[in-house]
């Protein structure tokens, strides 16, 4: 269904047409909020205040990209986040990353379509590089997700953090260099299918 | 010999990347990338690195985050921002009109107050001056001090018992303050400008409670 229409019908109250939008757009929303935060109850929370904030203010939206916009509160929505998490730092009951826990934090059983092997791999890859992100201050680590993550073109990322262009790229040149020194470590422990894979890729 | 690239070298290796570079930009740092092999394995990091965030997938959404009704507030809030960002404006505007009127205004306004004020006194001083020495000496000494340059005209014939009036009795006989104003404009001025910080301080908390 056209995207405009829904819009406009959410705008007069219709939360049977939010809602439609809401399944369009959550896992992006959810992905930006969870490379931001790192933590998957956190992201969980920001992705379902995002989607009730997104309709309480939807008369302020005038059009133009609507991902962007929702994406925009989204970002927002985890610098809120952080620094309730900075005031009120709390600590896990179950460590989630430990190595020897991996058995109970059932990574293992979610891609059955590759070998226990190579999921093992790519979960340790997967969870290697959010670290490297996380490690990341983060005005630099939002630009890195929205760009090299989510795919978003400068201006669009620029749209969404309400920033000057120039200072986007600069903040991504820079981001990009600090994980690149974190990264490298990763890249040599990479298995040399993937590495192939990944310098084919570009 | 190791090279280290500077900054700059990172930053247009980053924008070559994104295919953010002029033509003639790309030209030179790929001409510079054939001869400078440092710059070439640092574009191959950022290749790497580039690649390897790519790689992440999508996670999957543990559930969906569509809204139903009794989750949302039973009153939405109406936008105050731009109700007191609009008042703020109106009581600064108000504020400096009025300490440019006070600042401007006031001296031409006394002015013409003391040159009204001086033809009065001496046209009533004059007659007097006929039947009274000790009332024409004390206008006459009253608007010499007021403003002798133009009384000299006025008053040419009088003889003046000076030892009689004191300088306190002539200014308290006819008293003339250019200050004084019928509008408090100092008192208006402190109201607005108090009333345009406290609206300025309720806007930008409210700014900040309705952003989105």
């Amino acid at each position: 269904m056209d995207e405009n229409y829904l819009i406009e019908e959410a705008k007069q109250g219709s939360l049977d047409a939010f809602n439609r939008l809401v399944l369009v757009y959550q896992t992006r929303v959810f992905n930006l909020a969870y490379r931001i935060l790192g933590d998957e109850p956190s992201a969980e929370d920001t992705a379902q205040t995002t989607f009730l904030t997104a309709y309480q203010k939807l008369s302020s939206y005038r059009g133009g990209s609507f991902l962007a916009w929702i994406l925009r509160i989204a970002t927002n929505q985890c610098y809120d986040k952080l620094r309730i998490l900075k005031r009120h730092p709390t600590t896990p009951l179950e460590p989630e990353y430990d190595d020897e826990e991996t058995m109970e934090s059932a990574l293992w059983m979610k891609d059955t379509s590759a070998g226990p092997e190579e999921s093992f791999d790519q979960a340790e890859l997967e969870r290697a590089i959010q670290k490297c992100i996380s490690a990341l201050p983060v005005e630099y680590r939002t630009v890195t997700v929205l760009v090299d993550v989510e795919g978003m073109d400068y201006e669009t990322a620029a749209g969404v953090i309400k920033t000057p262009l120039g200072t986007i790229k600069s903040r991504l040149a820079r981001a990009r260099l600090r994980l690149r020194e974190c990264l490298m470590g990763v890249w040599e422990l990479l298995p040399t299918s993937i590495r192939l894979n990944l310098e084919g890729t570009k | 010999m190791m090279t280290v690239c500077s900054e700059k070298d990172w930053l247009l290796l980053s924008l070559y990347l994104a295919g953010a570079l002029s033509t003639r930009q790309v030209e030179g740092l790929e001409s510079r990338l054939s001869s400078e092999s440092y710059l070439a394995e640092a574009l191959l990091q950022l290749k790497r690195t580039r690649s390897l965030l790519a790689r992440l997938p999508q996670k999957p959404v543990p559930h969906n985050f569509t809204i139903s009704p009794e989750s949302l507030p039973h009153k939405q809030n109406t936008r105050l921002f731009p109700a007191f960002r609009l008042a703020t404006a109106i009581c600064s505007i108000l504020f400096f009109i009025t300490i440019a009127f006070r600042t401007l205004a006031l001296p031409l306004q006394s002015n013409q107050t003391l040159m009204m004020a001086v033809p009065g006194e001496s046209q009533r001083a004059a007659p007097k001056a006929v039947t009274s020495s000790e009332d024409t000496a004390s206008a006459t000494a009253g608007a010499n001090l007021g403003a002798p340059p133009l009384l000299g005209a006025d008053a040419p014939s009088v003889s003046l018992p000076t030892q009689e009036i004191t300088r306190d009795e002539a200014y308290a006989e006819e008293p003339v303050n250019p200050k004084r104003s019928p509008i408090p404009w100092a008192q208006i001025a402190w109201l607005l400008g108090g009333l345009s910080l406290a609206l300025g301080a309720a806007a930008v908390f409210f700014y900040f409670q309705e952003r989105v």
